[in-house]
Parts: C-alpha cells; sequence; structure tokens
C-alpha cells in the first residue's frame, strides 16, 4: 500500500521540482546603440582648466576591465578649446589626475579657470574622424559660502553627535544646490548627496544636517556647491535614470545633458563654485 | 465613453507596478470615441464567423513624467501629464462551432495602439503605450468523448507587452567628494521594448457520475501544460570585481521572473 502511494506520489514531486526555478539568465535583444561621446567638465576656480571625455557603450557590452581598459573608454584625439572673456584656451590631450579624491582627465589646459563669478564659457570639441563637433556654455556663480557648522551632542546619548550646516540663499534669484557629506575621507563613498532648489525655501535661512551618528573624533566634509540650472536638471536626470532602471517604483529617466552639437554627445559642462567645511567632532 | 478611473502603468523594466488615480480638477476623465464596422456569416448550421473592426480616439490620456516616483508620494499628481492617444484594429475575428461532440471557438485580434502629444515625453513624439500587443489569438476546444468524459483544451497567445530599457550606458566621474558611477543607463525613445510573447496551452479532463441525489464531476487539468516560463519581469543584475573605488562592474546581464510553471490541479464539483 505504501508502495502505491509513493508511486502516485513521486510523478507530482517530479513535476513539481522541475517546475521551480522560475528565474533565469535571459538575451535581451536591443535596438542598434552607436556609441557618443561623452564630456564630463568641472571648472574649478584656481585649477586648471580640464575635461574627461570619455565613450558610451552598448547597455549589455562587455566592460572590458583590462589593459585596454582606458583605451576603449577615454576618447582621445580630439580638439579641445574653452573661450571666455576673449580669449580661448586649447586643452591638449594629455593624462592628469587628482590623487585625492582620484580623480582623471584625458584634456588639460595651461592656464588656470579665473575664480571670478559672471564669467561666460563656451566649449568647443572637434571629435577626431570628422565625428562631429560638441558645444556647450555655462556661466560662473558666485560662492554660496557656508556660514557656519555646528556640532550637537545628543541629549540621550552623549557619546554621539550631529552636524548642523548652515548656508544663507538670496531670495532674489533662483539658486540651486548640491550637498556632498563625506565621512572621514573625501574619497569615501559619501553619506549625503543630493540636490536642491531653493523654491521650497520660506525663509533665506537654508540648513543640512546629520543624525546623531558621529563620534568624537570622526571628520565630517561638508561641502555645498552652488550650481546652475541645467547642471542641476542633468544630475538629477543621471540620479533618476540609474533608480528607475533598478527600482520598481520610479520612472526611468533620459538624461539631460548640457552639451550639444553634431557629435550627440552626453555629458556636462559646468562650473564648479563651492564651499567646503572639515569638521572634526569634539566637545 | 468617459473613464474616470486611470491605471498608471510604469515604463521601467523591473516589476510591473501599476497606480489607479481617481479624475481629480486637473486629471480629466478620459474620452474615448469609437467607430466599429462588424459582420457575422453562418458557415452551415452550426459555424460561426464574426469579423469587427474598429477605431478609437482617445483624449485626456494620463502617463507619468520622466523620472516620476511613483512610491509614497503624496504629490503623485505631480508626477502626471496629460496626452492623447489612438488605437484600431482591422481585424478581429472569431469563428465558433456551436453544436456537435467537438466545440469551441477561435479568436483573433490584430491591433495597434499610441499615445502622444504629451509635453514632457518623447517631444512630443507618439509612443506605444505598455498594453500595446500585436498579435492576440485564442483557441479553445471541448470535446465530448461520452456523457462521462469530456476533455477540454485552451491555447493563448499574445504578443509581449512593451517596456523602456535603456539601449545604452557611460561611466560617471562626477566632481571630487562624489562617488564614481560605473553604470550610467542612457535611455532613448520611450517603450521601445518588446517582452518575449505569452503562450500558454491548457488541458483537462472531466469525468462525471450521478449519484442518487447528486451530480459530480472529476476534473484533473493542467494549466500551462508546456511548463512555458512566460516572462512576468525582467531585471537588471551584474557581476562584479572590488576595487580600490568601489565596485567595478564587468558583466551586464538580464534576468527573467516567471510567475506560473506548470501547475496541475484536482477538482471536484458537485451539486446536491
Amino acid at each position: 500500500m505504501k508502495t502505491n502511494i509513493l508511486t502516485h506520489i513521486a510523478p507530482f514531486a517530479i513535476l513539481v521540482f522541475v517546475a521551480c526555478n522560475l528565474s533565469r539568465e535571459v538575451d535581451i535583444d536591443l535596438p542598434e546603440y552607436d556609441s557618443q561621446p561623452v564630456v564630463e567638465c568641472y571648472l574649478e576656480p584656481g585649477k586648471p582648466f580640464r575635461l574627461l571625455l570619455t565613450r558610451s557603450f552598448g547597455f549589455f557590452d562587455p566592460f572590458g576591465v583590462d589593459s585596454n581598459f582606458f583605451q576603449n573608454v577615454l576618447l582621445q584625439d580630439a580638439v579641445v578649446t574653452i573661450s571666455y572673456n576673449g580669449q580661448t584656451d586649447t586643452l591638449y590631450n594629455t593624462f592628469s589626475f587628482d590623487a585625492s579624491p582620484l580623480k582623471v582627465y584625458n584634456y588639460t589646459g595651461l592656464n588656470l579657470v579665473p575664480a571670478a563669478p559672471g564669467i561666460n564659457y563656451n566649449l568647443h570639441i572637434e571629435l577626431p574622424g570628422n565625428a562631429g563637433a560638441i558645444e556647450g556654455q555655462t556661466v560662473m556663480l558666485p560662492l554660496v559660502p557656508i556660514d557656519s557648522t555646528v556640532v550637537q551632542f545628543s541629549p540621550d546619548a552623549d557619546t554621539v553627535a550631529r552636524v548642523l550646516t548652515y548656508v544663507t540663499d538670496d531670495p532674489n534669484t533662483e539658486n540651486y544646490y548640491r550637498r556632498l557629506l563625506n565621512y572621514y575621507s573625501l574619497d569615501s563613498v559619501p553619506e549625503q548627496d543630493f540636490l536642491t532648489p531653493d523654491r521650497f525655501l520660506s525663509t533665506p535661512l537654508l540648513a543640512f544636517g546629520t543624525g546623531y551618528e558621529l563620534g568624537e573624533g570622526d571628520t565630517v566634509y561638508n561641502t555645498i556647491f552652488h550650481i546652475t540650472k541645467d547642471y542641476y536638471d542633468y544630475y538629477e536626470s543621471v540620479q533618476l535614470a540609474i533608480i528607475g532602471n533598478i527600482n520598481p517604483f520610479a520612472q526611468p529617466s533620459p538624461i539631460k545633458s548640457n552639451v550639444s552639437g553634431s557629435g550627440n554627445p552626453l555629458g556636462v559642462f559646468t562650473c564648479l563654485v563651492y564651499d567646503r567645511d572639515t569638521t572634526v567632532v569634539m566637545r | 465613453m468617459n473613464q474616470y478611473v486611470h491605471l498608471l502603468a510604469s515604463s521601467g523594466l523591473s516589476l510591473p507596478t501599476d497606480v489607479w488615480y481617481p479624475s481629480t480638477e486637473n486629471v480629466k476623465p478620459e474620452v474615448s470615441d469609437q467607430v466599429a464596422i462588424g459582420t457575422s456569416y453562418l458557415i452551415g448550421d452550426n459555424l460561426l464567423v464574426t469579423w469587427e473592426g474598429w477605431y478609437k480616439w482617445l483624449r485626456n490620456q494620463v502617463d507619468f513624467i520622466d523620472g516620476a516616483e511613483l512610491f509614497g508620494n503624496d504629490e503623485l499628481e505631480g508626477e502626471l501629464t496629460i496626452g492623447k492617444g489612438y488605437a484600431f484594429s482591422p481585424l478581429e475575428l472569431e469563428i465558433e462551432k456551436k453544436e456537435g461532440k467537438l466545440t469551441g471557438w477561435i479568436g483573433y485580434t490584430l491591433a495597434w495602439a499610441r499615445r502622444g502629444d504629451f509635453p514632457v515625453i518623447n517631444d512630443g513624439e507618439y509612443f506605444p503605450p505598455r498594453f500595446d500587443t500585436r498579435h492576440n489569438l485564442s483557441i479553445v476546444a471541448l470535446w465530448e468523448l461520452s456523457k462521462r468524459w469530456q476533455i477540454t483544451a485552451t491555447w493563448v497567445y499574445t504578443s509581449g507587452y512593451v517596456s523602456w530599457l535603456p539601449s545604452g550606458r557611460y561611466t560617471l566621474q562626477d566632481v571630487p567628494g562624489g562617488q564614481t558611477q560605473p553604470l550610467v543607463p542612457v535611455y532613448g525613445d520611450r517603450n521601445t521594448y518588446r517582452y518575449p510573447p505569452y503562450m500558454r496551452a491548457d488541458l483537462g479532463i472531466v469525468w462525471k457520475w450521478w449519484g442518487k441525489h447528486t451530480q459530480n464531476d472529476l476534473t484533473l487539468s493542467v494549466y500551462n501544460v508546456t511548463d512555458r516560463r512566460n516572462p512576468y519581469f525582467i531585471y537588471i543584475d551584474y557581476d562584479s570585481i572590488v576595487t580600490p573605488v568601489g565596485d567595478a562592474p564587468t558583466r551586464i546581464f538580464a534576468k527573467q521572473v516567471s510567475l506560473f510553471p506548470i501547475l496541475p490541479s484536482l477538482t471536484w464539483n458537485f451539486k446536491f
């Protein structure tokens, strides 16, 4: 009897077993994608004119993390110029980098970016192989300084503290900010990285804070960027594209580049105006 | 025809997420106007052939803007935009056999749907909405072997629905202090990827018997008898290696999740 029951159950058990494993890797045929040049150019007052020009790839293309990685990713032999104040600077196809935080560039100029606000900059890139041109415009905004940074220890547990940062916004102009908060080093993954326009403010005072998560001796790097609207739109679209790709509760978004031209580029050309405060948490 | 509650479907590739949203002062009821023409023809005594064609104009179509946040958003209305649309089918065909030992029907629909004129989507260009399924075929058969025994069979085929996939990617180095993003998706026109088609075959055997005061039937049915793994949703995953600047992806791939494999069932119905 027992054997007969098992004989009748076994086929169903096998069926259930085979029917499991409902997740599997699949091939997806995407429309053909033509690689686009990608511009990342952040003009920092007092630093050389520098630019990173790379390529985009088909979404499922292999990453090629090998000795040819830089050769495949970097777009070399372009002619890059930036015009401002009636002069035109050439950025030469040379490799340079900042050690900390580590950032690399494949086009560098000889002059330093002026620190004066209000200067308009125009970018022009001639791509190699008659692949077209790239244009971009930006302006150096005035610095919005950090008024003060306050360390407050928790009233409930006095071993943990938070850091409050205050900035005064100009209510007469439309302003956009990016806030970066790094703990321990600027190479660390930011604890906070978000954009904010000033249209939600009811007073000129803008306050940023952390939770009660810092201990005595911790170092906090607090950076407030005063950014242009087109950079705000660009970076917001990048964040939304990344989130939309993985989050079922978010709609994807195309990238809103502020560079254009016959080269069909992606990317951003902007000035980096920021104030950075380094705070060591102490009583 | 007016519709006062709107089904909003996200276009993303991952888990299908739909929101039902009511009409408000800013989100007007959706309106459609349709013209249709059709004909029926009886072949012999029990073979009925029906054909219909139709065209529909759609107004006040509601969709999510690019980058909309769907979850836990009190201001969801701010994530919506209004446009137009149209849909048509030159061929809705049904052939039905009503009598005899073998009965059933075959139904086929060929249709298109488009939406557009949204101020902030696709530069106002028209695109297929998520439920634009080109072909829809269903075959249902019922075979009476005897008074006690019956076999049923169903086969359905539907073109896959559309979704919005990135076509490219690039690496964002970002500003000093910012995190390098090795994988920034580049999205092109909306809803250009079509899922694989949905296909399913079901079989059933019915055994009937009568008691003194009861009527019984025992049905052994197998849902999805070919165990086809129709995609419920597709998500992106990647292999990576650890580098001094964080995880670096080495390979991106897509994974499909299916909902229902082969599902046998046994049902006893009785009346007394």
